[in-house]
């Protein structure tokens, strides 16, 4: 049943420290993902999770350095029959992402439209450039149908207009909706949207989501949806991975994170418990920011920020000095849901 | 906002001023004089025996629209054969500037932090400390004193020229496109075609140089070619490394005419001159004598010209803004 599309073993990055430090900073710990073929899969979590740096990282496009300093990555594109090596540690695979993968094997729509698109070249001319991608030696007139085709595609009305304008006469959502068409057109395998509705209103937000769930469903493509905000993801994803400082902290099917069931990790809670108050208009729960991680290496990432710890209910009193020293093992409360936390491992 | 207002909009910022205007127009009309100055031969009244010589510095006529130079050659037709010293020559210049500077500084942009990229900048640095007149002239000199004949090299020194010219203007035009490739080369677009697949050389050549620098480079041609006109006339001026006598150029024809200057000068000088009419009798005599026009025409040809590739490379400098 397993038929991952791409997945990773053990998947170490890490970044030079910004304030001059000398050891580069670990921003991805240890990742294991697979993402099924043709399911969605979700990757949520706050800002400076390492959500963005870790789907970099994966795909070859540049930023992070050092990047990828253990564990590998591997994909499996349709039509091949072994994993083909996407990133590892060893110095001939670094930045040589893709190796062997054809140009446009995986789609991207990034977190701000206006800024994946060129400004200065038509709409019409940058889906034209995908189309190349996926087919060579196109007509002219060929390349423009097939344009045509994919802006009608993403329901952008009057796709013969739009394809003549510049980006900058775009709305936010129509922009989105190019962006989407772009990565369309190279006709991937796999598509990656990094958080693609931030900077739009509710409305748009839940169409462009609506968009590339159908999308992914019509073609059979992979969806990999990267997001802060359970709200979001709640209707299309199928398997979700919740990360917190590097760590994937929690993972498993759809109903492991919106049905009643057993324990499910307190970061996920958090993170549920604040889509759920901005939906309502209820001000979310504060954020002990003030709290700082204590060490990187022992303990569990959360344990700073971790309610049950910071006000613990009298079965959990003795939690808390383990989940600072002790590393969380992972606890499987089903074969396919995997949540790392003592607390729920070890139900009082 | 609808799709239509959206398009009208784009018009609107479009349009041309009055300096984009201007501007073309010099170009049209430099590129039309050039066309004319391949039908026009200004030089063989030089030593003529088989026409009657005319009146030297004489005023304007029907005949001669402005009047002759100091050896009684029609002015007018020598302002119009002037074009051909500067013009294929300049765009040889630009010509010599974009293909070298251009790929350079993409090269050393795109590809920043490489050894490769290094080298290239410090080429650019290097050829960017030669004094730009002093290189010319000295380069000019060197080739004038190995041919025989320097009249007859005549029109391979000015491409020579322009070379010089072109190869010194490298540095500007390499350092400009570097720098705005570097900026674009980290903008999301350009990655995001990289993740799609689209190959480093037609995201360099089509997302970064034809879309984003096409006008850059435009504006610092224009100015070069400016820059050339100037060099050019200034060097026919002055002699020896312009172009020699007798084909014309707007500078010596302007050489040429400068004792005259003096002349009618005096002759403004003998007159009333207090009175406006007598100011007037001291012009009209000046016309007359055809030494006023003679200053005055190909001061104003170099001026306007110049001013001319000036307001295009305004007119892309406008266009340049993202």
């Amino acid at each position: 049943m397993s038929d991952p599309i791409l997945f990773t073993r053990d998947l170490w990055v890490r970044v030079h420290d910004p304030n001059g430090g000398g050891s580069p900073i670990a921003v991805v710990r240890g990742a294991n993902i697979e993402l099924q073929r043709g399911a969605t899969t979700c990757l949520v979590g706050e800002s400076g999770s390492g959500k963005t740096v870790l789907m970099r990282a994966l795909l070859g496009i540049s930023g992070a350095r050092p990047g990828v300093t253990a564990g590998t990555a591997w994909a499996r594109p349709d039509g091949s029959e072994f994993p083909v090596p996407l990133v590892g540690p060893r110095k001939r695979w670094r930045g040589r992402a893709l190796p062997s993968l054809r140009p446009g094997w995986a789609g991207y729509v990034f977190q701000h439209p206006s800024h994946s698109l060129d400004p200065l070249l038509r709409v019409g001319d940058q889906v034209g450039a995908s189309v190349t991608i996926a087919h060579s030696g196109l007509t002219p007139a060929a390349v423009k149908r097939r344009v045509l085709h994919w802006l009608e595609t993403v329901h952008l009305p009057n796709p013969e207009a739009v394809a003549q304008l510049f980006p900058h006469e775009l709305s936010g959502g129509m922009a989105q909706r190019v962006a989407i068409a772009i990565a369309l057109a190279t006709e991937p395998d796999l598509l990656v949207a990094d958080e693609p509705t931030t900077g739009l209103d509710w409305s748009v937000r839940r169409d462009i989501v609506d968009l590339l769930g159908e999308l992914c469903r019509a073609r059979g493509m992979s969806l990999l949806l990267i997001s802060h905000d359970f709200q979001v993801v709640e209707h299309i994803a199928d398997q979700l991975y919740v990360m917190f400082r590097g760590e994937l902290v929690e993972d498993g099917p759809r109903r492991a994170f919106f049905e009643p069931g057993p324990g499910s990790h307190p970061y996920t809670r958090e993170l549920q418990a604040r889509s759920r108050a901005l939906e309502e208009g209820s001000s979310p729960p504060r954020l002990h920011l003030a709290e700082q991680p204590t060490s990187s290496g022992a303990g569990c990432v959360y344990a700073h920020r971790c309610p049950w710890i910071r006000e613990p209910s009298p079965e959990r009193s003795a939690l808390g000095e383990r989940c600072r020293s002790v590393r969380p093992p992972d606890f499987r409360p089903s074969s396919d849901h995997r949540v790392r936390c003592i607390a729920v491992g070890e139900p009082t | 906002m609808t799709l239509s207002s959206l398009w009208t909009q784009r018009h609107r910022q479009d349009q041309m001023g009055p300096v984009s205007v201007f501007g073309f127009g010099v170009l049209i009309g430099l590129v039309g004089l050039r066309i004319a100055a391949m039908f026009v031969d200004s030089s063989p009244r030089l030593g003529l025996q088989d026409e009657q010589l005319l009146p030297a510095m004489a005023g304007p006529s029907w005949d001669h629209l402005l009047g002759t130079d100091q050896l009684g050659r029609d002015l007018l037709l020598r302002m119009v054969d002037a074009v051909e010293a500067f013009f294929l020559p300049g765009l040889f210049a630009c010509l010599v500037a974009a293909l070298i500077a251009v790929p350079t500084g993409a090269i050393a942009g795109y590809w920043e932090g490489s050894k490769g990229a290094a080298v290239l900048r410090g080429l650019l640095t290097m050829i960017s400390a030669w004094p730009r007149l002093v290189l010319v002239v000295v380069v000019v000199a060197i080739f004038t004193g190995s041919v025989r004949d320097p009249a007859a090299w005549a029109e391979v020194r000015l491409y020579l020229l322009g070379g010089l010219v072109g190869l010194s203007y490298i540095p500007q035009l390499g350092g400009a496109v570097s720098e705005r490739v570097q900026h674009f080369r980290r903008e999301q677009f350009v990655e995001a075609a990289r993740a799609h697949g689209l190959s480093d050389r037609r995201i360099l050549l089509w997302h970064i140089l034809w879309a984003n620098c096409r006008h850059l480079v435009l504006r610092h041609t224009c100015t070069l070619f400016g820059a050339f006109i100037l060099v050019e006339t200034s060097l026919s001026y002055l002699g020896d490394y312009g172009v020699p006598p007798p084909r014309p150029s707007w500078g010596n024809i302007l050489a040429g005419v400068r004792h005259s200057v003096v002349h009618s000068r005096s002759l403004m000088a003998s007159s009333d001159s207090w009175s406006p009419a007598g100011l007037w009798g001291g012009v009209e005599q000046a016309i007359q004598h055809g030494g006023l026009l003679g200053v005055l025409a190909p001061t104003i040809a170099i001026a306007v010209s110049i001013a001319g590739v000036l307001a295009l490379a305004e007119h892309y400098a406008r266009r340049d803004r993202p």
